[in-house]
């Protein structure tokens, strides 16, 4: 099977990095847009990672300061293979990134972007990585929200969000809730079982 | 030196990105452009484009792009990995906290709030790139009644959303079909 022909620790590397390099140098739209990509490939390709991983990498990437694009490739590749694949997945992401900016910046220094043809493409490819992500918050959504609580929490950040509260200020809350409701949960259960 | 302050210039950027590398936008602008009159207004607009237009992490490119300009390859290299940096520390201890406390109240509780915050921000990155193709205006609180939607791109979007859901062709696939439609469509 695919997971046994991946099983020395070298070609989980290679493999590593190789994908996180093609993904850095194709996908367009940042950090956000690959993470579909990163699904895609580690979950439905080579069956390496569960969807669940999946669930957790974007809940990690939205909650610890950094890159989405960073974040996420630490993430794979600490679980796939731990602090060498997080090393690796980096290297992966930089590397495109730095040869193409540094070709652009030396040909065609603050290029005008009056191009209309070009300008047009990419507001499609734009509109096409809005309904991806529309699918991605489907399945997200499918995953995470199965209770009321759920659907309540949920409905006050969005809330919150539209009325500017402060990003971080939401995150940190909705973390907090988390924990508390955890706590609790596990108290009852226990008493419950002493009972 | 110059090499030294460059990189704790985009290690602080990369400490203060909360929620992916947007949030460095505005702080660049202010550094770059309001402080410096490094770029004027218009170019940092070029630059953003530039960033967002090209394939990879948004504020790696543009951490790239700045980098060159200051001086040449070596600079850029700089400041990227300035810019990683923090993230790459971060991550790995959180990381390693995670696992070692795999079962415990906190790190439980922490991933099931992380999960609510993590699709409410997925929604609002879909209305991001919503404003950008879909609506010809930018859509907010004040303007939800009367909103003007550029038909053909929306058509785009949901083609892409339901083949993508379908599993049908993969999201590099889609985006090479989008970007032949687009340039097809600027000829007409």
């Amino acid at each position: 099977m695919l997971k046994n022909r991946y099983r020395s620790e070298t070609n989980i590397l290679f493999l590593i990095f190789t994908t996180f390099f093609k993904i850095a140098l194709f996908v367009v739209g940042g950090g956000l847009a690959m993470i579909p990509v990163i699904e895609d490939t580690f979950v439905r390709k080579y069956k390496l990672l569960k969807s669940d991983d999946i669930v957790d990498m974007v809940a990690m990437t939205q909650t610890i300061p950094g890159l989405i694009a960073v974040n996420s490739a630490i993430f794979v590749g600490h679980r796939l293979s731990g602090w060498k694949g997080s090393v690796v997945a980096t290297i992966g992401v930089l590397i495109p990134s730095i040869c193409i900016l540094c070709l652009i910046a030396a040909f065609f220094p603050l290029l005008s972007m009056e191009n209309q043809h070009v300008l047009t493409a990419f507001s499609y490819i734009r509109a096409c990585v809005t309904g991806i992500f529309g699918c991605v918050a489907l399945r997200l959504g499918k995953k995470i929200l199965s209770t009321h609580r759920d659907f309540l929490i949920v409905g006050l950040l969005i809330v919150g969000m539209l009325y500017g509260v402060n990003i971080v200020l939401l995150i940190v809350l909705s973390v907090l809730i988390g924990i508390i409701s955890t706590y609790k949960q596990q108290k009852e259960t226990k008493s419950e079982k002493h009972s | 030196m110059t090499h030294l302050i460059l990189f704790m210039q985009f290690f602080k950027y990369g400490l203060l990105c909360l929620g992916g590398g947007y949030m460095i936008i505005p702080l660049l602008y202010e550094d770059f452009v309001a402080q410096t009159g490094f770029f004027t207004p218009a170019q940092f607009g070029n630059l953003l484009a530039i960033s967002q237009m090209t394939p990879g992490a948004v504020s790696i490119n543009a951490a790239t792009y700045i980098g060159y300009m200051q001086g040449q390859v070596l600079d850029a290299i700089i400041a990227s990995i300035g810019l990683v940096m923090p993230t790459f520390i971060l991550a790995t201890i959180a990381l390693n906290f995670f696992k070692k406390h795999q079962n415990s109240t906190f790190v439980t509780g922490f991933f099931k709030g992380a999960r609510w915050a993590s699709f409410v921000m997925v929604l609002s990155a879909v209305v991001l790139f919503a404003n950008m193709s879909v609506f010809s205006q930018p859509i907010s609180l004040d303007s939800l009644t009367s909103f003007s939607l550029k038909y053909p791109e929306l058509g785009v979007a949901i083609m892409s959303a339901v083949i993508y859901y379908r599993g049908h062709l993969s999201m590099m696939q889609l985006l090479v079909l989008a970007f032949a439609i687009g340039f097809g469509v600027s000829f007409i």
